[in-house]
């Protein structure tokens, strides 16, 4: 996660556990919901449910609010704690003994692109935003959690629980993979007699 | 090193994981991999793209958390909630109010606006809104100017550019004749177009070249960041994309010789189009096409005469030959602080050929043997 980031976090933690500031619990809220969504809509999928698994983190976190200086990776806590309960409703919805995170395809609602902000083509971008969508459910998970929240490879693994060497593994093939859909792209849209190549 | 190992290094720098030596290796890598640069730059931005702004979204979902809150009996009284925003990342593309106020104090600071520039000026210069405006460059000389969306353009010498006063208003609309070498303001509503000889290009990224002098035979346009669209005025249908470290050379119709004239047929040909890398010079990272930005001028086994014209640009003067076929002497360099003598003396080592000066004008005299 970023410096500053992370930094935020811990200011807010530390106002929320001293002093029971609502203020920071609402910025704190507010600062993690997306990334929280993001993740979460990516295991179940109906709206009304993670929504209230979002907010049951974050109940426990005012709950446990005098022991917040505690925890050491706020964010990562929580993200741990989300896909735990997510697994858990999963569980009891399906009866079933144990859920893999690998069944499921995630709604890439986070990879946000402006092709102007990106200085590509809206062709480009579709097809960047395809290639991403088509990526193996775990891959793609792992490039959101690294991509979109910042996390490190060791907080990855822990999130997931697989390696660190799975971890690395898997985000290069999904550069690589985007990097191949950015380069078929261009290479179609050059339409003329070309006198060196390219 | 194998493709895989390359990619868990792009990875690596990406996550930011890379360690200093990684960096390096990575950088190394790069350099023997020219056709991943492209991709790699739009990954790079997209990894750094931020989000649409959500906080709508996450304001709803947090009213809604703390009423399930209450409904579940947990002590939650809402105390008056200030909205502060200190803690907001803000979205690309917004100015925020220290800045607004920094654009309106150098508009209002810009009153005596130079439209004729002559000298080169360090400082570029806020061009007020709403008026037509003309820069022209003599030879010998060159100059920075801001467009008024704060556009940066570099003007080459013996160059002209022009914008009316709708500039800004849909579109963002310049004619050139000459060498200028742009850094676009982003603006997704207001497309950024150059109209060169018969070129129209159409920026979608940042940075490039564009070389398009009345009288030389082709018109160039050199892409340095982002990409843009070039579209030829008589075959609007045709739309070349560049990407970055390539550039495109057209050829220039009204430079034809009578005798070619005569045989042009009625029916309209394809203008002769080509893409190549940009060329740079040796270990140095500067595209020859841009090194004059750098007050350089580097040129690469060029003939005599195209490198006249070169130099009569770059330091003002004139010169002529005594002998055509001095054009079949050829030459590599690059010239910085050297005055115009010391250049023509510097040339005189490698070829033969005497010059006289008088004035600005300079004569060239090729030994016939």
């Amino acid at each position: 996660m970023s410096r500053i980031a992370a930094s935020k976090i811990a200011l807010l933690q530390t106002r929320i556990a001293r002093f029971e500031d609502q203020q920071a619990y609402k910025e704190l809220f507010l600062m993690l919901y997306p990334s929280f969504f993001s993740l979460v809509s990516g295991i179940i999928k109906s709206k009304p449910v993670v929504e209230e698994i979002i907010s049951d983190v974050f109940i426990k976190i005012w709950e446990k609010r005098k022991e917040l200086d505690l925890i050491d990776n706020l964010k990562l806590y929580c993200f741990v704690s989300a896909k735990n309960l997510s697994l858990n409703y999963l569980e009891k919805q399906k009866r079933s003994a144990t859920v893999n995170i690998d069944d499921f395809s995630n709604t890439l609602s986070s990879l946000y692109m402006d092709p102007h902000q990106l200085m590509i083509t809206s062709e480009m971008r579709d097809r960047i935003s395809k290639s991403v969508d088509e990526l193996p459910a775990r891959c793609k998970m792992i490039f959101i959690l690294v991509k979109e929240n910042g996390f490190k490879y060791r907080e990855v693994a822990e999130i997931m629980k697989i390696s660190i060497k799975t971890v690395e593994n898997q985000l290069a093939i999904a550069l690589r993979k985007i990097s191949i859909s950015i380069n078929f792209d261009l290479s179609r849209s050059l339409p003329v007699h070309l006198g060196t190549g390219i | 090193m194998d493709q895989e190992q390359l990619w868990k290094l792009i990875a690596r720098k990406l996550a930011g994981e890379a360690s200093e030596d990684e960096l390096q290796e990575l950088q190394n890598q790069l350099c023997l991999n020219p056709d991943l640069h492209y991709s790699l730059q739009t990954i790079y931005d997209l990894w750094h793209s931020t989000p649409a702004n959500q906080e709508k979204f996450s304001e709803n979902a947090y009213s809604h958390h703390v009423e399930r809150m209450t409904s579940k009996g947990i002590a939650f009284k809402e105390n008056e909630t200030l909205d502060i925003l200190p803690i907001k990342n803000s979205p690309n593309g917004k100015f925020r109010p220290a800045a607004w106020f920094g654009l309106l104090l150098l508009v209002g600071l810009a009153a005596a606006t130079l439209f004729k520039m002559k000298a080169f000026h360090p400082q570029p210069l806020a061009i007020i809104k709403n008026t037509a405006g003309e820069i022209v460059t003599k030879n010998g000389s060159k100059t920075k100017f801001l467009l008024p969306d704060g556009t940066s353009v570099w003007l080459n010498a013996g160059s002209k550019l022009n914008y009316d006063s709708t500039y800004g208003n849909t579109i963002r609309e310049v004619s050139l004749n000459g060498e200028a070498f742009f850094d676009v303001v982003k603006n997704a509503t207001k497309p950024f177009i150059i109209h060169a000889g018969k070129l129209n290009i159409k920026v979608l990224g940042t940075a490039f070249n564009v070389k398009s002098y009345e009288g030389e035979k082709t018109i160039e346009t050199s892409l340095i960041r982002g990409s843009i669209e070039v579209t030829f005025n008589d075959f609007s249908s045709r739309k070349i994309i560049l990407r970055p470290n390539q550039k495109l050379v057209v050829s220039n119709d009204a430079f034809e010789s009578p005798h070619e004239q005569n045989h042009k047929s009625l029916r309209q040909t394809e203008p002769v189009v080509t893409i190549a890398h940009l060329s740079h010079l040796g270990r140095d990272s500067t595209p020859v096409e841009t090194a004059w930005i750098e007050n350089r001028l580097i040129f690469n086994d060029e003939s005599f005469m195209e490198l006249a014209r070169k130099m009569e640009r770059w330091y003002g003067v004139e010169i002529d030959f005594n002998d055509p076929k001095a054009d079949s002497l050829h030459f590599t360099g690059n010239f910085s602080k050297e005055t115009i003598e010391q250049a023509l003396n510097a040339l005189r080592f490698s070829a033969p050929f005497k010059y006289s000066i008088h004035n600005n004008q300079i004569h060239i005299v090729t030994n016939q043997n």
